[in-house]
């Protein structure tokens, strides 16, 4: 039970989370609770799931590390606007949040499950704070990735401008007033980096009410570096690391293209298939490519260490601009060197140096470029970059909570 | 995607038109089929939190809501038991500030979900089938305390036995009755604790289980009080006719009507203008047809009607006979006259001595002779008879409304529930 200041109980809300783990978001919402459970903090979720064999809208309670999460089973086809306001899961939402009495409601990724969960938990006086992940607030196709696969590039985000991207501009309109509405009904809205905070707030999305909070990163174990050591002593070569799939817009054309024009064979690249169906990677061939290619298997936050002992340069070559870039910070913060694009709120970890980062867009020799500069150079030591852990964005958590719940117990 | 091949591609596109001609949006919750085969509807969904390891909750409910919330799943086709064991338990426990909300044991989807963010799991009346095992088993999976709760000796083969009422019914429901109690024991011994709606069912349910039992009297809700008062109100006084009601919510009550049949075919026939008004079931064949012309029968329709139609007797006649099963009966036919300001004469059986204040709000027949001899009082001095009425209906306002009261609730129920 939540006492006051003290112990207060959060209902996270986000779209997925475990036992259904899937993006950066969910991770980051997942690691946090962790986290705030550690500081004292009673802590519930509010997820979804989409199964045929229950009711719709029906809820099922689950628990994963002492985390209850009560799952909500949307049916498998919803329509556009329900993606953006459900109704149906705000009512879902609102009872549990009349039951459960949190003393702060904490909103992630909100797609499928509505941003009318905001008004629902004002109507109850409770604190909201919204945690902004990506740009589905000010796109509708969330990622600001047209359809053919290229960044949009608008800054700020102009509606008339996505006429060519959307269905009915009519909807679009009526979506984005919903959730500009919304989420101006939210206490706080955090941001993860500097980038998202000022295109989201010079597109509209509630100016002024916007800090940045960023997210933290799961540190290397204590044996992660002997790990690490062991394998560089028994295999010399460098080996490169890729966990964004076969995408045009996370650059795997320019990664490939740059590999094949490599002449060379003393190097190791691992892929990472993190798809749910192992659908990445199945059909990859790379035979015509040289050094050795590996897949790696979907890993949790508490499997990465075997990941990245793996590998000595992580590329990060993503063709638009990324809201914040966990992968990089999980890398530096192992001593893992990286190869990344100029891509948005990925460039504003400690270390950052400008003038390597190549622009998006630049195509494959540039990077090409950089993996020969790396083999030819060799394995050099990298000195881990200290990067915020889950715990200590927790803290910060804590800290911008604390703030809205005492403007609430002295409004109370 | 350009590892996925041409057909992939194709594929993709004809989804991706399909879900625009039928304006259908992309999502972003991976679509789950079950992949295995299990029984009943929380198999599957059992089995995918069990391989995730999301099966077990870490702790009771009640630690993280500040609020209790009591599910309650029963067998609620019964519309007497539904109204005073399940709905008006709405309004008691709103009292202490305790929700609830119920589902019928056969709408499993319905069932299933009111468990999720409950703190209590009452059963209502159940034996165990499979469904009724699959709450269990859920209700522990979320480790939440259950209830059972019930107030007819439905477990007792020693009741079914001995119970007058099936005599006048045909053999074969008796023995079907009598092969389901151990199924309503199997529930009742499967929960931590059991409430009963008198302390003579309490006593005979503790001769089958362990548990703790509670009572939970059955008592007059703000819609027995609001319908009554209405009754009450379309009262049409006739001097002329004395009428006595007897109401039946079930067959055999015929057995119980024969206990004072003799008296009360003596008492019609002193004068033609006394009516004998039976709401309910009753066979007809019970009473002889030379004063078939002084008995009105009236159908069960709702319980607004048969306040209505309970309202327009000079009082109400609740014969028990005596036996183990109606040993543990409540009084809800004495809270039914009381909130229309009738007065009873009952039987000294079951929880009525408890309720019906002798001479005050009713009368209490210990002997033979005593019915005729109340109902001839009545009679003969009716402005009696409607204050003993309405003094009924001051007390069930007083004393038998929605109250945390012990006489109500065991403060020890409140305690396993609020603690």
């Amino acid at each position: 039970m939540g006492d006051g200041m003290n112990a207060p109980h959060v209902v996270i809300i986000n779209v997925l989370f475990a036992p259904n783990s899937y993006g950066g978001a969910t991770i980051v919402a997942e690691e946090v609770a962790h986290s705030l459970g550690k500081l004292g903090w009673q802590v519930t979720a509010i997820s979804l799931i989409s199964r045929e064999d229950l009711a719709p809208y029906s809820i099922i309670k689950s628990s994963v590390n002492g985390v209850e999460n009560f799952l909500i089973n949307v049916p498998g086809t919803r329509r556009f606007t329900e993606t953006y306001n459900n109704p149906v899961v705000s009512e879902r939402i609102a009872g549990l949040l009349d039951q459960l009495t949190p003393d702060l409601v904490h909103i992630h990724c909100v797609q499928d499950v509505g941003a009318g969960v905001i008004e629902a938990a004002k109507a109850r006086n409770l604190p909201v704070i919204l945690s902004v992940h990506d740009f589905w607030w000010i796109c509708q196709r969330q990622f600001m990735i047209t359809a053919d696969q290229r960044y949009c590039g608008q800054s700020p985000v102009c509606l008339s401008s996505c006429r060519g991207c959307v269905d009915n501009m009519s909807d679009t309109r009526s979506r984005r007033n919903f959730l500009f509405r919304q989420a101006s009904m939210a206490d706080c809205i955090t941001y993860p980096s500097q980038f998202a905070l000022d295109l989201c707030e010079t597109s509209g999305l509630a100016p002024g009410s916007g800090r940045v909070w960023k997210n933290g990163v799961r540190p290397p174990k204590a044996d992660f570096f002997t790990m690490q050591e062991q394998r560089r002593m028994s295999d010399p070569r460098i080996a490169f690391g890729y966990l964004g799939g076969p995408a045009y817009i996370k650059g795997w054309p320019d990664i490939r293209r740059a590999f094949s024009d490599i002449e060379r064979e003393d190097f190791k690249v691992h892929l990472v298939d993190g798809s749910l169906d192992k659908g990445w990677w199945g059909t990859f061939e790379a035979s015509s490519l040289p050094g050795e290619w590996a897949i790696h298997p979907r890993f949790s936050q508490a499997e990465m260490d075997q990941f990245y002992a793996k590998i000595d340069v992580l590329l990060f070559m993503s063709q638009w601009k990324e809201t914040f870039g966990l992968a990089i910070r999980e890398a530096i913060i192992r001593g893992i060197e990286v190869i990344q694009t100029d891509s948005g709120g990925t460039v504003e970890h400690p270390g950052v140096v400008r003038e390597k980062m190549l622009p998006i867009g630049s195509g494959h020799k540039p990077l090409r470029r950089e993996i020969e500069a790396v083999l030819e150079k060799g394995r050099s030591e990298k000195v881990p970059i200290g990067v915020s852990s889950f715990d200590d964005q927790a803290k910060q958590f804590v800290e911008i909570s604390s703030r809205v719940l005492r403007r609430y117990q002295s409004a109370a | 995607m350009q590892a996925h091949g041409v057909a992939t591609a194709l594929r993709q596109a004809l989804t991706y038109l399909s879900k625009r001609l039928r304006r259908e949006a992309p999502t972003t919750v991976p679509p789950v089929k079950s992949g295995v085969k299990r029984a009943g509807y929380l198999g599957p969904i059992w089995a995918t939190l069990a391989q995730q390891n999301a099966f077990h909750m870490m702790q009771a409910p009640m630690v993280n809501c500040k609020r209790r919330k009591i599910a309650i799943i029963g067998d609620l086709n019964l519309v007497q038991c539904r109204k005073y064991r399940v709905e008006q338990l709405i309004e008691l426990w709103a009292t202490m500030g305790v929700d609830v909300t119920f589902s019928h044991y056969q709408d499993v989807p319905r069932a299933v979900h009111i468990l999720q963010d409950a703190t209590h799991l009452m059963c209502y009346r159940l034996q165990m089938c499979a469904d009724v095992s699959m709450y269990l088993y859920e209700a522990r999976r979320l480790k939440m305390p259950i209830l059972y709760d019930i107030d007819d000796p439905l477990f007792s083969v020693s009741a079914y036995e001995t119970y007058t009422n099936l005599t006048v019914l045909n053999p074969v429901m008796k023995s079907d009755l009598v092969a389901a109690a151990p199924g309503y024991l199997d529930v009742m011994n499967a929960c931590d604790a059991i409430s009963v709606s008198t302390p003579g069912l309490a006593l005979h349910a503790s001769e089958y289980s362990h548990r703790d039992v509670f009572v939970r009297r059955n008592f007059a809700d703000s819609v027995t009080l609001n319908s009554g008062e209405v009754a009450l109100r379309g009262r049409v006084d006739n001097e002329d006719v004395f009428r006595m009601s007897f109401a039946s919510g079930s067959q055999g009550h015929e057995a119980d009507f024969d206990i004072i049949r003799n008296q009360i075919i003596a008492f019609l026939s002193k004068d033609k203008n006394r009516r004998l008004m039976i709401l309910g079931h009753f066979d007809r064949k019970h009473l002889p047809s030379d004063i078939s012309d002084q008995i009105e029968y009236h159908k069960f329709t709702n319980y607004d009607r048969y306040l209505q139609t309970l309202a327009q007797s000079d009082c109400a006649v609740v014969p028990l006979a005596d036996d183990l099963f109606n040993r543990c009966k409540s009084a809800v036919r004495a809270i039914d006259a009381a909130s229309v300001g009738v007065p009873v004469v009952c039987g000294n059986i079951g929880d009525f001595t408890n309720i019906v204040v002798q001479g005050q709000t009713g009368i209490i027949a210990t002997k033979e002779s005593d019915w005729e001899t109340a109902l001839d009082c009545f009679d003969r001095d009716r402005s009696t008879a409607h204050a003993m009425g309405l003094r009924a209906r001051c007390a069930l306002e007083k004393n038998w409304s929605a109250q945390n009261t012990p006489h109500i609730v065991d403060p020890n129920l409140v305690k396993w529930v609020t603690a």
